[in-house]
């Protein structure tokens, strides 16, 4: 479809008025390329906005098919989309939504072998995985690349969302996920669909994810450093948690670099 | 001394309970996870839980705690 300046500057004309927005800003969009990793619930809240806010380049990466259950909360699926690859039917979505981004399925699972092939491209990628060892492989490989993760991760009425600005690894000490948590202790092992979850909840934390990128590419952060969002929808409230450079840890306390992958 | 905890997935489930501001018996972090423990039968270490105190995560049990404190008691997410 081509489509000339003015209907796209139309397209984004309530965005562009804002204060610290601007051409500049949307331009600043338009030159980012995200990566989301997993399509479910966290990833079709952030592919709806994402695309709709116009990151120039959107890559959907997920090998499942939808399923009838995903329908209450993965938001961008319909009923005729069941039995399709996630990825695939995400990006037929986004080419209607805004036909002026680019977007690229990658209708697989994330491996170690695939990652550095798939992610290499991009500059900002969500972590809208469903499972700890993808949510460590996606954040080991943005702490080795220098790339920036965003994490989202659901419990029942609860989120978190963690900024991992690796981009900046360069700059000073950014402590990483392994500092928290290097391992998962087995009592939390657990599947979360199992225990429930109501599509409200991840979208939230999807949306969440979504913004902190908009905020990291349009330069409003302060934060230079790592940092997490607890999210409780039921008192509707919002920790935060900020973390120094753990010594014992097996990824970012150098001489100890356990995790190369990708 | 009074102090405020907050709660997070599995500790939310264990307690009942998202928010607590109670006296405790209590000096550092190590005493005081050790009292929540034998309160709510975790079945957990210190060193299995994610505990910040003040927006930052404390990895030293001997952490001294202050009167008022917000300790953010954390498991692990994974769902998405
Ligand atoms: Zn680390």
């Amino acid at each position: 479809m081509v489509m000339n300046d003015e209907i796209i500057n139309k397209y984004y004309a309530k965005q562009i008025n804002l204060p610290n927005f601007g051409i500049d800003g949307q331009n600043k969009l338009i030159n980012s390329k995200v990566l989301i990793i997993g399509a479910g619930a966290l990833g079709c809240s952030a592919i709806l906005y994402l695309s709709a806010i116009g990151i120039g380049t959107l890559g959907i990466c997920d090998g499942d098919n939808v399923e009838i259950e995903n329908l209450h909360r993965q938001i961008l699926y319909d009923i005729d989309d069941i039995g399709k690859n996630k990825a695939v039917i995400s990006v037929d979505k986004i080419k209607r939504k805004n036909p002026y981004i680019k977007s690229k399925a990658y209708s697989r699972m994330i491996t170690c072998e695939n990652i550095n092939l798939i992610a290499s491209d991009y500059d900002i990628v969500l972590d809208c995985s469903d499972n700890y060892d993808t949510k460590f492989l996606v954040h080991d490989y943005g702490y080795n690349n220098k790339k920036t993760i965003i994490q989202g991760n659901i419990y029942q009425y609860e989120g978190e969302v963690f900024v991992f600005p690796f981009q900046n690894l360069t700059n000073c000490d950014i402590p990483c996920y392994r500092c928290l948590w290097d391992h998962v202790p087995k009592t939390f092992d657990r599947n979360t669909s199992i225990k429930g979850v109501i599509g409200i909840v991840p979208g939230i934390v999807g949306l969440l994810q979504s913004f902190e990128a908009i905020k990291l590419i349009l330069g409003f952060s302060s934060e230079e450093s790592s940092i997490g969002y607890l999210y409780n929808s039921i008192e509707c409230e919002l920790n935060k948690i900020r973390w120094c450079k753990n010594d014992k840890c097996k990824l970012c306390c150098r001489e100890r670099n356990k995790y190369i992958c990708g | 001394m009074k102090v405020n905890i907050i709660y997070y997935g599995y500790f939310r489930e264990i307690t009942g309970k998202c928010k607590e501001f109670s006296d405790f018996d209590v000096q550092n972090l190590k005493e005081l996870f050790y009292q929540l423990n034998k309160k709510y039968n975790f079945e957990l270490n210190i060193d299995e839980v994610l505990i910040s105190v003040n927006g930052i995560y404390q990895n030293y049990s001997d952490y001294e705690l202050n009167e008022n404190d917000e300790v953010i008691i954390l498991p692990p997410m994974s769902g998405g």
